[in-house]
């Protein structure tokens, strides 16, 4: 590596340098590696330190009320990003945020609902979604079909409390969008 | 990359650690950006335990121990009066080693404070302060820039201490701003700028937070730099004047060297180098690489194995969450300052304002006071130094549990009843007679002997017993309320809730 | 050739070296193995024996904590107290029992008020002793019976009510709480109010008791308390017992409390704090309405119970008042209903079944979308319609009469 800014004061590592074989250096040598050890032992609580065992989030499984009290069609529930869906009996859950960039989408919801298929799955829409950051458009099962989005919508596991018998969302399971929880 | 390859990368890396000739010994000093720091040579005098005891050393590595655990708990610790003593029970409890990162936080902080103030007996007690005969050194500047690094570090533990927002932060911080606001005239404002308002509160917290953890660190990093620049300025350690006088010995009047080293063309006149007689050779001296490096690397190991050691046994105190309604009784401040809060128990202005102001400013002007130049280096200078550093030590032990005795046993209130002017009892009590009394005894050993040197040792030395029996009485004797008790004698239970 | 480092220097940094590594490991040891990764090992051993096929994955693994937000304060019991909300396991021990009187779950959903709010302890803390709260500055311990039983070993009071009644403060009396509910009638019946303010109101002949459990222990007097316990809860039943022995020259008067009651009142006053800073969601017994004046709360009282009820029960009177029932509309948009058998005539050219049956206008769309009757129901509108219309009559014709006799 020449470099033009630095002088050649003429030193030279010695052609004679090569481990020492005496004991000298091999405790210099053994010191060396148990210091580097400790260190490395020594310092490691600082790194372990910084990575969080706790955590001051939302839960990311919670409880969103009693199936009776959801109407019919999608209720959007804003402090968790979810839109719910209720057909009579059967919920499911989708996610409102975007897989572009994270904004929440509004739900546009259909004249009329109709039969749609879209990828082999065949269902009930009621409308599509639409994401007002960059335009990005979702079907009603959450499939990405105009924007930059490059994911479908997620959809989540739902089940009853065996408690209190409240709808419980868990946005740590993802489930596919044919998935429905039939009360 | 083949073998030889990552092997003569291995040596281009190391080769300034490990030279084979004192010719590399050199180079490796020069062309290493760590190494570059150390001289070529360092003498074996400097290199020996007994000239230092590597207090200074050990100090910095104390610091750089305490900035890596700083900077660590930064990502930590909340600075919210709301969330400040939430961040620490968390630190104890919830975050890996977060436990070790607080007690070795806190441990190295009471070291760093106790450590300075050891460093500084030992440059005061090898009279390393002296600038010498030989070559004009500039130590006596040195000192006074130590005497302001002592005065940085316990502004450091003191905003520290502010930070984990109980009990005993939120009152020892109180008493030590009221003892500031003792000072005549503008002391209620140099205690409002602190706290940053009237009352301690988010921006007392705040304020501390920033200077504990940017402002001071890097002023005092900064200051640290010159201290440690001035010792290689001057030539390396005081001892040093040792290795001088057996040069001039051998050779009595060494040629004045031509070279002149200026800065630009705007420095002028000759560095201490160009003067100093000392050659160090093979007879007087070794490579700093790797001797001092090694040595180096030494110290460093057994201070942070014995830091973190500590650590492991010494606990960090929670109290409870400060409570501006609720006074802990007793109230104290850290311990560097309890001498102090003691003294300030007879009079706060003496004691707060012009005892510490006569300590600081006496520290700083001990080298153009004591001008004499022999025995530069040796501990307590010669035999009759000795000899007044005991008397020192007797008289300071015998005056200040005088004192102390005078303050438990006969306070000046209950002498004097029927006189009510404060400015009576500031002048008169305990505290004024113990500086009168070491500053009689200065002129005393001074009239006595016709040195300086012997006069400032014994008054240094009484000065040593005065701050340890102080601090420990603050500490030790000091219960609710502040009455005396006894070690042995139980302070009253402790009232509480349930 | 160079001098070389001494071997003995070499010696002295592999042993401090050495050092490093050995104290590097004991901090690193130090730090794993916490205590709560063995109660929820045995958790999983406890579920798998009782409770039979529960996927183990599903178990709570790691350190789990109820932030509870509204109320400042975090809980990490469930770390070690697993089985709390679990059904069957009442009779394993602690920490992994089932949460007794379960049914408390119901209004008092442990996300919204974890733990520590009614029980005390360090919610902290992950380890029993310090989580537990018996530590050197921690002001706030465990509301347990061990606790309890030092001041009552063989009757320990429930001091965990003392919790209860810091948000159930302003309820007469509570379910659940039997010694809060009998110090709370003591307070009514003893004249406490006499001598001393209690949330507004009371004499001035003693100290205000509102905020009396935020008083701090360094605020009491305890040199006449002959007792190991010196604490605020034990100087307060000493001194419901004997007000003189505790301070003397007292004016309070010995009320003769047996030590349970002594223990029930020091309960209740230890649980008056302030609650300026707690959400109103967790105060019962706050109603939080308008102020309105006896007259108006007389008149909103006979309409919801009076004969005209159903006409307000259905959302009539949002349109219409009906004045022989004292039914006021506050819009009056539609005519009253005491008239309507006249108005339906002149308008519609109906009868009011006819119109109730087969509307037309605005009160088409109204009873079409949104206040939908049964037939039942109407029936009931018609016939008090013709009640009200009967009563207006009435006092026509009693007025008419009045008016020829007075003049």
């Amino acid at each position: 590596m020449a470099s033009t800014d630095t002088v050649d004061n003429g030193v030279r590592v010695s052609p004679e340098s090569g481990a020492d074989q005496t004991r000298r250096g091999f405790l210099g040598r053994l010191t060396a590696a148990v210091a580097a050890v400790g260190a490395l032992v020594a310092g490691w609580p600082l790194l372990r330190s910084l990575v969080p065992n706790i955590l001051y989030e939302p839960p990311k499984r919670f409880r969103i009320g009693a199936p009776e009290s959801f109407q019919e069609g999608a209720t959007f529930l804003e402090e968790h990003r979810i839109f719910l869906f209720r057909e009579s009996s059967s919920f499911h859950a989708i996610s409102a945020i975007c897989t572009h960039l994270g904004c929440t989408v509004k739900f546009a919801p259909f004249m009329a609902p109709q039969e749609e298929t879209v990828r082999q799955f065949t269902y009930r829409a009621l409308g599509e979604f639409q994401c007002p950051c960059h335009g990005s458009k979702f079907r009603g099962e959450g499939t990405n079909f105009a924007g930059p989005a490059p994911r479908p919508l997620k959809c989540f596991h739902l089940e009853l409390s065996p408690a209190t018998g409240e709808l419980v969302v868990d946005t740590a399971a993802e489930v596919q969008r044919d998935f429905r929880l039939v009360v | 990359m083949s073998l030889p390859n990552i092997h003569d990368a291995w040596q281009k890396l190391i080769w300034p650690w490990r030279p084979e000739s004192d010719r590399e010994a050199g180079s490796g000093i020069v062309a290493n950006f760590l190494l570059h720091w150390f001289p070529n040579r360092v003498s074996l005098r400097s290199l020996a335990f007994s000239a230092s005891l590597y207090l200074g050393t050990i100090t910095f590595i104390v610091f750089l121990v305490l900035t890596v655990t700083g900077v660590v708990l930064m990502f930590l610790y909340v600075p919210s009066v709301e969330r400040a003593y939430w961040s620490i029970k968390d630190l104890d409890h919830a975050v890996s080693f977060g436990w070790l990162l607080r007690r070795l936080h806190r441990i190295s902080a009471h070291l760093m404070v106790a450590l300075v103030f050891l460093h500084m007996f030992r440059v005061f007690l090898t009279g390393s302060y002296k600038a010498g005969e030989i070559v004009r050194s500039a130590r006596p500047l040195n000192w006074v820039i130590g005497v302001s690094l002592l005065v940085l570090t316990l502004l450091l533990s003191f905003t520290g201490y502010l930070l984990p927002w109980d009990q005993l932060a939120f009152w020892a911080i109180t008493v030590g701003t009221n003892i500031a606001a003792a000072v005549p005239l503008v002391g209620e404002a140099i205690r409002q700028f602190l706290l940053g308002g009237t009352i301690i509160g988010q921006p007392t917290l705040i304020r501390f937070y920033v200077l504990h953890c940017a402002f001071l660190p890097l002023v005092l990093f900064a200051v640290a730099a010159w201290h440690m620049w001035r010792i290689r300025k001057d030539g390396g350690l005081a001892i040093v004047e040792q290795d001088r006088k057996e040069a001039l010995a051998r050779e009595p009047a060494p040629p004045k060297k031509s070279k002149t080293y200026s800065v630009l063309g705007i420095a002028s006149g000759t560095t201490v180098q160009v003067n100093d007689p000392t050659t160090l050779d093979e007879s007087n001296s070794v490579p700093s690489t790797p001797f001092l490096t090694v040595r180096l690397l030494l110290i460093v190991l057994l201070t942070v194995a014995v830091s973190i050691g500590l650590s492991l046994v010494v606990q960090a105190p929670l109290e409870a969450a400060a409570n501006p309604e609720v006074t802990p009784n007793p109230a104290k401040a850290p311990w560097y300052f309890l001498g102090l809060q003691e003294m300030v128990g007879y009079s706060a202005l003496m004691g707060g304002v012009i005892i510490p102001t006569i300590v600081i400013l006496g520290l700083m002007l001990i080298p153009f006071l004591d001008r004499e130049q022999k025995g530069i280096g040796f501990w307590f200078t010669d035999g009759p130094g000795r000899k007044w550093g005991i008397f020192g030590f007797l008289y300071g032990l015998v005056t200040t549990v005088g004192c102390l005795a005078i303050a438990i046993l006969a306070p000046m209130r209950d002498i004097f009843p029927t006189i009510e002017s404060q400015l009576f009892f500031d002048l008169v009590n305990p505290a004024t007679f113990l500086l009168l009394l070491f500053a009689g005894m200065y002129f005393v050993v001074l009239k006595k002997t016709s040195s300086t040197r012997y006069a400032a040792i014994a008054t240094f030395c009484a000065f040593i017993i005065a701050f340890v029996l102080l601090t420990y009485t603050g500490t030790a004797l000091r219960g609710p309320n502040w009455d005396f008790y006894w070690p042995w004698q139980a302070w009253p239970a402790h009232p509480m809730a349930l | 050739m160079i001098k070389k480092i001494s071997q003995r220097e070499i010696l002295l940094v592999l042993i401090a070296a050495v050092a490093i590594l050995a104290v590097g490991v004991a901090a690193i040891v130090s730090d794993s193995g916490p205590e709560w990764k063995y109660y929820q090992s045995e958790f999983r051993t406890i579920v798998a024996e009782r409770i039979g096929d529960v996927d183990p994955a599903t178990l709570p693994s790691g350190i789990q904590q109820i932030w509870v937000e509204k109320l400042d304060r975090v809980d990490r019991c469930t770390t070690c107290h697993l089985g709390m909300t679990w059904k069957g396991l009442e009779d394993v021990e602690q920490p992994w029992t089932t949460h007794p009187v379960p049914e408390i779950f119901d209004d008092h959903r442990l996300e919204e008020f974890g733990c520590t709010v009614c029980h005390g302890g360090q919610g902290f803390a992950l380890t029993e002793y310090d989580a537990h709260g018996f530590v050197e500055h921690w002001e706030k311990p465990l509301l347990s019976d061990i606790a309890a039983s030092e001041y009552d070993p063989r009757n320990p009071p429930p001091l965990y009510e003392i919790q209860c009644n810091f948000c159930h403060r302003y309820e007469r009396s509570t379910r659940g709480m039997p010694y809060i509910n009998s110090a709370k009638e003591f307070v009514r019946t003893k004249g406490c109010k006499i001598c001393h303010v209690i949330n507004g109101d009371g004499g001035k002949l003693g100290p205000d008791l509102t905020r009396e459990g935020d008083k701090h222990a360094e605020g009491f007097d305890f040199s006449n308390l002959v007792s190991d316990q010196v604490t605020v809860f034990n100087w307060h039943i000493k001194h419901f017992g004997s007000p003189t022995t505790i301070v003397p020259g007292s004016i309070m008067p010995e009320m003769n409390f047996q030590s349970q009651n002594s223990q029930a009142l020091a309960m209740l006053v230890m649980s008056w704090r302030d609650d300026e800073d707690l959400p109103r969601a967790y105060l019962p017994g706050v109603e939080l309405k308008d102020e309105m004046t006896p007259e108006e709360i007389e008149s909103d009282r006979r309409m919801r119970e009076g004969d005209g009820a159903f006409f307000v029960e259905h959302s009539c009177f949002v349109c219409h008042s009906i004045k022989a029932y004292d039914i006021k509309s506050p819009t009056d948009k539609g005519p009253d209903l005491s008239l309507a058998p006249d108005d339906v005539r002149a308008r519609f050219n109906k009868t009011v079944e006819e119109f109730l049956f087969d509307p037309t206008g605005t009160m088409k769309i109204v009873l079409d979308s949104q206040i939908i009757l049964t037939d039942e129901e109407k029936w009931q509108a018609i016939e008090k319609i013709m009640k009200a219309y009967d009563i207006v009559k009435n006092r026509a014709a009693e007025a008419e009469a009045a008016a020829a006799d007075g003049s």
